[in-house]
């Protein structure tokens, strides 16, 4: 039988292993895409394809629309269950839905109602087995050390708002490798691209 | 730190006592083999189980809420339907194991803290024949490896402070896959260690160098353990400050739970509150009655209702025979029922009969323990032992049609089928 000086040595050891392992490992499995780009889509759906096609693993996504997972919005299109299967798959680890200020109100109400979500300083948050899903208004959006992956539901906000949420991106308060823009004009997807690459700079 | 002795004579006994024990585990293995991958479809919540696990293998997350437990029973599942295919053999294989394992560790146990008597062999002949730890040991439920997890810790922490063997990096390994299996523990893990530590103060260690020993393997180690078995979910890309973030919200969610959100809750509502557990017969499932025929199939959950009526008796027994004698370590059995059952009693969300499987094998150590004073008590300790022995084998084997889907006739289980609750038809 090992001494307990050998055996306290081989357990700490482990120990010491396990926990580098849990700081490391989950960082070290975040892929990211290189350069930063920013594109179009047309469809949830073709937003799932991006992210898989472009290998996408371990990230945070900031979803700056209205409406989100089909299950709480039965009327809504069923491909929105495009950020569920991103969730489940591994691509997105956590989740932040923006909300206009001016929607803010209503969101907040229908949370309130289920009990999966609670309350927080910025707005609500709900955890489920595919990770966090943090909701809050713009206004409360905060700045985010690590890259996410962003979608901008162009047809949700207004021209102020857009230019709010560009700037978020030109200070580097969000930094993107990956920027999806859903519906909006050929000027918004010019604007956001310099944005990127600006920040990226 | 000074090994307990065993007479020979005692030595003669468990002797003899080995050879009723492999005819107990034989038929703990019949009873949870038998015919347990002859219904080819999902019952009980393997419907929920068996895709969870899947998940859990395939994305290192689950589905249906189970990511508020910790991950080890999907993982274990996940291995055997990869060992043995998507197929009842690959779903219910694990359980069969854990819960026959459990029986020998319920000899060893009760071997090392009652040595010389027939506790042992009771206590994991009632746990072996236990209709209701026969029927989940036959299905998914993480409850069995939890529970034979736990008895795998308490069987090294009492090798440990009964015979000084150095089973405590063992103890902290077993200690650790509880804790990544099920959280029912909270209590009884450190009132195990305490046991521990103060049986090995009293034999002259140290008090610094226990308490460095029993942090080592029993605080770091587990923690490293249950860490590790989330491998998978930090291969989603988290961190040790996010996984410490989910264990928060896991509980929350936890306590959020109202019995009205559970699909099954009839089957809440049939398996009673946790106070009735204990004190009355508790009996319900599904049935499948055959056509103009008094026959018919049943999957029941039978809470054994012959024996468990003597558990809260009996470790008020223990309790008056340890103060008498002032022997801490007779509180020990009680004290682990009390710490887990405490659980049920006081948590402020719905509770599935199921859980009392977790208390079991302490609830049969002291039914055991109550038996062999009775015997001493009569004057007449053979013929007790004997006839409980039967009466637990004779019950156990009588009921085991109604907990396996055998086609049974009706007449012989009317006294039983008049009380049970049916809450389905398959």
């Amino acid at each position: 039988m090992p001494c307990r000086a050998t055996t306290t040595a081989c357990i700490l050891a482990f120990v010491c292993g396990v926990l580098l392992f849990s700081c490391l490992y989950g960082p070290l499995r975040r892929t990211f895409v290189s350069p930063a780009r920013v594109v179009p889509v047309d469809s949830a759906a073709t937003l799932y394809k991006l992210y898989a096609s472009n290998g996408v693993r371990g990230r945070i996504a900031i979803l700056f629309t209205r409406h989100l997972i089909a299950a709480e919005y039965p009327y809504a299109s069923p491909e929105i269950k495009y950020i569920e299967d991103a969730m489940h798959h591994g691509i997105v680890r956590e989740l932040y839905h923006v909300v206009p200020d001016r929607l803010w109100a209503g969101v907040a109400w229908n949370l309130s109602q289920v009990t999966i979500y609670w309350p927080t300083p910025y707005g609500f948050v709900g955890a489920f087995e595919d990770g966090r899903v943090n909701v809050l208004p713009l206004s409360r959006l905060m700045p985010m050390k690590e890259k996410a992956l962003v979608l901008l539901d162009a047809e949700t906000w207004t021209r102020e708002e857009l230019h709010r949420i560009a700037a978020f991106i030109e200070t580097g308060n969000i930094s993107t490798d990956l920027l999806a823009i859903l519906g909006g004009s050929p000027d918004d997807l010019a604007k956001f691209d310099l944005t990127v690459s600006a920040a990226a700079r | 730190m000074t090994p307990s002795s065993i007479k020979p004579d005692s030595r003669e006994m468990i002797g003899g006592q080995l050879k009723v024990l492999v005819l107990v585990l034989f038929m703990a293995a019949c009873l949870r083999l038998w015919g347990a991958f002859e219904n080819p479809n999902y019952f009980e919540d393997e419907p929920l189980h068996v895709p969870s696990a899947i998940s859990l293998g395939t994305y290192g997350t689950t589905t249906s809420m189970s990511w508020i437990h910790p991950p080890l029973s999907g993982l274990i599942l996940y291995g055997t339907i990869n060992l043995f295919g998507n197929t009842p053999y690959g779903w219910r294989s694990a359980n069969v194991f854990f819960g026959t394992a459990s029986v020998l560790l319920m000899y060893l146990i009760g071997l090392r803290l009652y040595p010389g008597g027939s506790i042992p062999i009771i206590a994991s002949s009632l746990l072996a024949l236990d209709p209701f730890h026969a029927y989940f040991s036959r299905t998914t439920f993480m409850e069995v490896p939890a529970s034979f997890f736990f008895l795998l810790y308490l069987y090294f922490m009492v090798e440990y402070s009964e015979r000084g063997r150095r089973t405590l990096p063992l103890a902290g390994i077993a200690l650790g896959l509880t804790m990544a299996t099920k959280a029912y523990f909270v209590l009884a893990i450190p009132l195990v260690a305490g046991y521990a530590f103060y049986r090995a103060q009293q034999d002259g260690n140290r008090i610094t160098v226990l308490c460095a020993d029993f942090g080592v393997t029993l605080v770091l180690l587990p923690a490293a353990v249950l860490l590790l078995s989330y491998f998978q979910w930090f291969g989603r890309g988290y961190t040790l400050p996010e996984f410490v973030q989910m264990n928060f919200d896991a509980i929350r969610t936890l306590q959020s739970y109202k019995a009205e959100e559970f699909l099954n809750r009839s089957y809440i509502e049939a398996g009673g509150k946790p106070w009735e557990w204990f004190l009355k017969p508790l009996i319900f499932g599904a049935q499948q009655l055959l056509p103009d025929e008094d026959k018919g199939r049943f999957l029941l959950e039978i809470n054994n209702p012959p024996f468990r009526l003597l558990v809260i008796p009996s470790l008020l027994a223990i309790c008056i025979h340890a103060w008498k004698k002032r022997a801490v370590r007779e509180l020990l059995v009680p004290l682990l029922f009390a710490s887990c059952y405490l659980l049920f009693l006081l948590v402020r969300r719905p509770m599935f009969s199921y859980s009392a499987l977790v208390v079991l094998p302490f609830a049969y150590l002291a039914v055991a323990h109550a038996v062999e004073l009775f015997a001493r008590w009569c004057g007449r300790e053979r013929p007790v032992r004997a006839c409980f022995l039967c009466a637990v084998a004779a019950w156990g084997l009588y009921v085991f049609p109604l907990i396996s889907a055998r086609l049974v006739p009706l007449c012989l289980y009317r006294p039983l089928l008049g009380i049970a609750k049916i809450v389905e038809r398959f």
